[in-house]
């Protein structure tokens, strides 16, 4: 039996978890490669759309230059123990993350 | 007179006159909640002890004579809004213990109105879902029809103004999130013009769509609060300085609409909830309005537009959800979240971006035309809310692609920005049912004057739902 | 026989600038962040919480105009801000905000001493927060610090124009003189708030892109921007001499060990998934906002003191410290005004501001003018007083009175001279000469 290709491979779905950060099981990866697949073969249609000199529209506020004066907001700010408190891991005053590998990485 | 049954309007009215008070008013609704809630999962959180010291702290204040125009008027808040020291979910597993540090300027507008915060309500989790199924805490049931959908994301709101647990519940809408659960659950369900409302301290779905909306049983009450929470918000930048109207004092307005029928917005819709919007369709006609047809000629690819675009911000909004600064990794993300995150993320991709994103950018600006063109012919836009009514938990769940389609009616109005309104009408086999209406911006006045023309005539407000305790 | 061609490197320099704003780019947190207590200046926006939303700032817009102008860049009529998305823990949101395709300004130049240098683009984004590594008890962690998250920066971008670590060295000097003067940052390397990056290749032929190209980070100083390059430049001659062609990676420069080092970093080019910033509206310019932002620039320095100088008719010899210092330069515009409305000698007053002659800090120009006028008016004008010194000057240079009795009239000055330097300059001289022209008929 002739296997279907699917237009989102299994590839492409770890391809895209990775850049997402997503950790995929080896069984979810077969899963979402069909139902990913479901969806784009929907959504392709929107290339027979002739868009040919049509401006993107990536949002409908209708208007520009919304800006704030340089002024220090101290109402909004956050204590160091409310910046924290949320945090499931802390370190005299600092947020603790797994170690990044390399010194180099302190750089800039 | 049943407490829990008055309407912001009659709270309000009753409260002033001290025939009742706002501790007598929590105190009954907390009491139903309690007895009710249980078997309808509308609420994630609760609040108990804090609601009756600060009902007894509102009914203080109107001694005094302070008059806020919320005051001690119990509402409930979806689980999207941030509460400053009131555990915010999103109804996720990733935020399950998150308690947030601020208020959304959306809280903040209702408590230094008066208003109580009752709890927060359920919700498919990031606003993902027209159904109310993808949470993990209880699917909630339609007060109307046990085992049935609430519709959602605002599922949890929904249910409980329709379950009389509260006479408000904010939602969001971002493809009909908002608009939805009002046709499910016989409420009224604004979706305000994008940038109405602040979205400052509401989980970010899809930021050029999210619209942050409420429920209500009827009109009057949808207007009063819409005038209370609208407005420009200096940390919200793609909010409007456009001035706010007190859009409860025009509803008896004379006013005749030219109502727009679009032809795309009717195929395939189950015969039910077509005669039943048609019906509604005649009482406006007798009311005065005057039906126009009118054609949407990109309706067919508003929902794979919505799909590419919406999916490629909420990529982008879940990003910041790495577990460093509160809740939990990105392990803790379910499938639904999980899917939508991967079909954006590949949107936006090198290689796929112009293909997807791009193109559906460029397709979202001859939708806004459409529109644009309809809005010169007519005054309004009316169709159905959902093309069939609800359905069984589960029955739509196997495949998501179906499960996503039942958007189709809505998603339009949110990339582009115009408001919209879902208005209780006939129900169909015993199941509740909306009649969708759709404004140019900022004109949410006409939404109200009309839907107030069908609420007047149907009254479907006073059909209560039956409650298992 | 194969005549090998000359290989020229050609380097990219990318900065960035920290802009010395009261505010951070999007919320209203301080900007300065320099020796606080970690996490103390955050809010909802800069810490990534869950519904928080951008508000862009004005004047970080309008510096970075500025600085475009300075660079003789193109200021976009529309421009906006793009998310760039990729994970790492000192960024918040998992997307910084910065520019993709409509910067702010672009195709500008620098004049160096070797020729122009095209600037490619100047745009404005979001800092990032900060990590530490450290070993807490014996175990490797990495700490976050988000006081810095959200800092407007500034990227100026060049064109792979340059073609020696001088070079390097003077257009990132040049870079830092310009942004100083216009007050829109201290560029302070050890402070961080101006960071360099260098893209290096060699090839044979300057007009086509090199096939690869190497960028080196983590260059703490000018003098180790152009160590590193010449570094860089030498070992990728000896890969290309065997034939082989440089790794296209990320140096960071070691400077323990005085040479650059392979970073083991991120693997394959990012896929940052740019899209246009949904929660800010995008930016529009008129021509004639641009032209007010122009105006608000302050004229460079070189060209300022330069003026002074002709204007005034002091001594060319200034020009170099004049420009060189703002304050100074500053004190001698209001000075030498000043000497011109009270007729005192202006080259005088320049002299003694360039030579330090003045405390700038503590005298005001005016104050310094009309302590000049004090002096010379302590003029010696009894005439009793002056003949006796012109006498002693006629004493003491028998020679010139010589030559003046003998017809060399014009000898009489050095006369003159002297008695002023016996008064200690006080005498009048127009006085002096009277009496000298009678005492030597």
């Amino acid at each position: 039996m002739k296997k279907k290709k699917r237009s989102i491979s299994p590839k492409d779905v770890r391809h895209v978890a990775k850049l997402a950060l997503l950790k995929l099981k080896e069984g979810e990866v077969k899963k979402f490669s069909k139902q990913l697949s479901d969806v784009f073969e929907y959504v392709n249609q929107i290339g027979e759309i002739r868009t040919s000199n049509v401006p993107e529209t990536t949002q409908v506020t209708n208007s520009t230059n919304r800006f704030r004066e340089d002024k220090i907001d101290k109402g909004h700010m956050l204590l160091q123990e409310e910046a924290l408190k949320e945090s499931k891991q802390t370190y005299n005053g600092y947020f603790v993350v797994k170690a990044i590998f390399g010194e180099d990485d302190a750089a800039s | 007179m049943q407490l829990h049954e008055l309407t912001i309007r009659e709270s309000l009215t009753l409260l002033g006159q001290k025939k009742i008070s706002s501790v007598e008013l929590t105190e009954a609704l907390l009491n139903r909640i309690r007895t009710y809630d249980k078997n309808l999962h509308s609420f994630i959180t609760i609040r108990d002890e804090e609601v009756r010291k600060e009902a007894a702290s509102a009914d203080n204040q109107r001694k005094k004579k302070v008059s806020k125009p919320m005051l001690g008027i119990p509402v409930a808040l979806k689980d999207n809004f941030l509460t400053k020291g009131i555990r915010t979910t999103s109804a996720s597993p990733v935020l399950d213990d998150y308690v947030p540090q601020y208020d959304s300027t959306y809280a903040k507008k209702l408590k230094d109105a008066g208003a109580i915060i009752i709890g927060k309500t359920n919700l498919d989790a990031w606003g993902h879902g027209s159904s109310g199924e993808h949470t993990v805490h209880g699917v909630p049931h339609n007060p109307y029809a046990r085992g049935y959908v609430t519709g959602g994301s605002s599922s949890g709101s929904g249910a409980a103004v329709a379950a009389r647990f509260c006479a408000v519940g904010s939602g969001s809408d971002t493809g009909g999130s908002n608009r939805q659960p009002g046709s499910y659950c016989n409420v009224v369900g604004l979706k305000p013009t994008y940038g109405r409302v602040s979205r400052y301290g509401v989980i970010a779905m899809a930021s050029s769509t999210d619209s942050i909306a409420h429920l209500t049983r009827t009109i009057w009450d949808s207007a009063y609060v819409l005038s209370i929470v609208a407005g420009h918000d200096p940390l919200d930048a793609t909010t409007s300085t456009q001035k706010v109207n007190s859009y409860h004092e025009t509803l008896m307005n004379n006013y005749q609409a030219k109502i727009g029928i679009p032809k795309q917005y009717f195929e395939g819709l189950n015969q039910g909830v077509e005669k039943s919007v048609r019906k509604a369709l005649e009482i406006l006609e007798k009311k005065g309005h005057s039906l126009i047809e009118i054609s949407l000629p990109n309706a067919k690819y508003a929902y794979p537009v919505y799909c590419i675009t919406v999916s490629s911000e909420i990529s982008s909004n879940l990003a910041r959800y790495d577990g460093i600064r509160y809740g939990f990794d990105r392990s803790k993300f379910q499938d639904e979240a999980r899917r939508r995150i991967m079909i954006g993320t590949h949107s936006l991709s090198t290689g796929y971006a112009d293909k997807y994103y791009k193109q559906a950018a460029k397709a979202r600006t001859l939708l806004i035309r459409d529109y644009q063109k309809a809005f010169m012919k007519v005054d309004l836009i009316a169709c159905p809310v959902y093309p069939f009514p609800p359905f069984k938990h589960q029955d739509r769940d196997l495949d998501p692609l179906q499960m996503y389609l039942s958007d189709v009616l809505t998603v339009t109005a949110n990339l582009t920005g115009n408001p919209g309104i879902s208005v209780p009408i006939e129900f169909v086999n015993d199941l509740p049912n909306g009649l969708q209406l759709i404004a140019p911006h900022f004109e949410e006045s006409r939404l109200f004057r009309v839907g107030f023309d069908v609420e007047e005539e149907l009254q479907m407000y006073k059909k209560k739902p039956r409650l298992i305790a | 026989m194969k005549k090998s061609k000359k290989l020229i490197p050609t380097i990219g320099l990318e900065t960035h600038v920290e802009l010395s704003t009261k505010s951070k780019m999007f919320c209203g947190c301080p900007a300065d962040h320099f020796g606080v207590k970690p996490n103390s200046q955050t809010c909802p926006v800069c810490l990534g919480l869950p519904g928080a939303l951008p508000v862009p700032q004005k004047k970080a817009v309008v510096w970075t105009i500025m600085i475009g102008l300075s660079l003789n860049c193109k200021i976009a009529r529309r421009s906006k801000f793009d998310r760039k998305h990729y994970f790492y823990p000192d960024l918040p949101k998992g997307y910084q905000i910065s520019q993709y395709d409509e910067p702010l300004c672009s195709g500008g130049y620098m004049l160096t001493s070797q020729g122009r240098i095209r600037i490619t683009r100047v745009h404005l984004e979001e800092d990032t927060g900060k990590l530490l590594h450290q070993k807490v008890n014996g175990r490797r962690m990495t700490l976050v610090d988000f006081n810095r998250s959200g800092v407007p920066l500034v990227e100026v971008v060049t064109e792979p124009d340059i073609h020696s670590a001088a070079q390097a060295k003077e257009i990132a000097q040049k870079l830092r003189d310009i942004l100083r003067h216009i007050g829109v940052s201290d560029c302070d390397m050890e402070k961080g708030s101006m960071r360099l990056e260098a893209n290096v290749s060699l090839t044979s032929d300057p007009h086509k892109l090199a096939k690869y190209k190497v960028e080196i980070k983590n260059i703490n100083s000018f003098r180790f921007l152009e160590r590193a390059i010449e570094d860089e430049i030498a070992r990728q001659e000896n890969v290309l001499k065997k034939g082989q062609i440089p790794k296209q990676e990320t140096r960071g420069w070691d400077e323990k060990q005085g040479k650059t080092r392979s970073q083991r970093y991120k693997e394959s080019a990012a896929d940052y998934r740019y899209f246009p910033e949904p929660d800010i509206p995008p930016m529009i310019f008129s021509k004639q906002e641009v032209e007010k932002i122009r105006k608000r620039i302050p004229e460079m320095p070189d060209i300022v003191a330069g003026k002074l100088i002709s204007e005034y008719g002091i001594k060319k010899q200034y020009l170099q410290v004049l420009m060189g210092e703002a304050d100074l330069l500053e004190y001698a515009k209001d000075s030498l005004a000043e000497a011109r409305n009270r007729n005192l000698d202006p080259d005088l007053v320049a002299g003694m501001i360039v030579n330090r002659k003045v405390d700038i800090k503590s005298t005001s120009p005016k104050e310094l003018i009309s302590s000049l006028i004090e002096k010379s008016k302590a003029v010696i004008g009894d005439e009793t007083e002056l003949l006796a010194l012109a006498k002693r000057a006629m004493q003491e240079l028998p020679k010139v009175v010589a030559d003046y009795k003998a017809g060399k009239t014009a000898s009489i000055a050095v006369l003159i001279g002297k008695v002023m330097k016996f008064s200690g300059g006080k005498a009048d001289a127009g006085k002096v000469r009277r009496l000298l022209e009678k005492a030597l008929r």
